[in-house]
């Protein structure tokens, strides 16, 4: 069974053709600006974000199928995302899988810890998670004063 | 499955006209949009919070997600940053003992 080695959320990932993977700023903490106006229900930022784990194969799996599931959870538990990502382990050699999930959007409407969760469908066992925090700074009464960058 | 032109919810059943009712905005066509342009609609049902109209909306729908895909501005703003611990441990390793000669 494949066996997960990490699982973290950054800006980028650059996948270079050869093979090596790069990350660019991990996610700890996203500071969030609020303006005078109150943040609507279910508010979003379009902010461009990966999820991205990485799995080790085991060389008895060649050949086999997985499903690799990824849920990405609101601060007060809920389900903002889940995706299931299906992989034959079908290159000789090929030690390593990566999984790179793309989002357009973070959910901002609540403070508190997003996390990602992932775990392979066939061994449960086989999970780990990374969370990042959602932090409100104080309200600006003066939008125009305040340079935001981005809903 | 047909777009919404008010909302850009993507799973209308039936064609945004002859009195279809969009489910996610609740736009009646043909009805709704006769004295009032799509802009206004939308603007309109983004005022009420944009909230799904026909029953439960399906799952993981987000309005403001909708509204992003479709390439339209949502009604609020705020800045972001990215902040981190500043702890940060770094080491340079070298070594001064000189390589051992390959046998």
């Amino acid at each position: 069974m494949p066996k997960l080695r990490f699982v973290i959320a950054c800006e980028k990932v650059i996948i270079d053709q050869a093979g090596p993977v790069s990350l660019i700023s991990i996610f700890q903490k996203m500071n969030i600006q609020l303006q005078a106006a109150p943040l609507p229900e279910k508010a979003l930022s379009n902010i461009r974000w990966h999820a991205f784990s990485l799995w080790e194969n085991d060389p008895k799996d060649a050949g086999q199928s997985f499903t690799v599931v990824v849920e990405v959870f609101n601060p007060d538990g809920t389900v903002f995302n889940r995706s299931e990502v299906p992989y034959t382990n079908n290159v000789p050699g090929n030690s390593q899988t990566k999984v790179n999930l793309m989002f357009a959007v973070v959910p901002i409407w609540m403070e508190g810890d997003i996390v990602i969760r992932t775990w392979l469908k066939e061994n449960e066992k086989e999970s780990g998670e990374y969370r990042f925090a959602i932090v409100y700074l104080p309200k600006v009464e003066n939008a125009e004063a305040n340079n935001s960058v981005s809903a | 499955m047909f777009m919404c032109p008010v909302c850009f919810y993507k799973e209308m059943p039936d064609p945004p006209a002859d009195y279809n009712i969009c489910p996610c905005c609740g736009t009646e066509f043909e009805n709704d949009d006769e004295l009032r342009t799509y802009a206004q609609l939308r603007a309109h049902w983004i005022s009420r919070g944009a909230r799904w109209f026909f029953h439960a909306p399906p799952p993981l729908w987000n309005p403001w997600e909708q509204l992003f895909t479709a390439g339209y501005a949502v009604p609020y703003s705020v800045g972001v940053t990215f902040a981190g611990s500043v702890n940060v441990v770094s080491v340079e390793q070298s070594t001064n003992e000189p390589l051992a000669k390959a046998a």
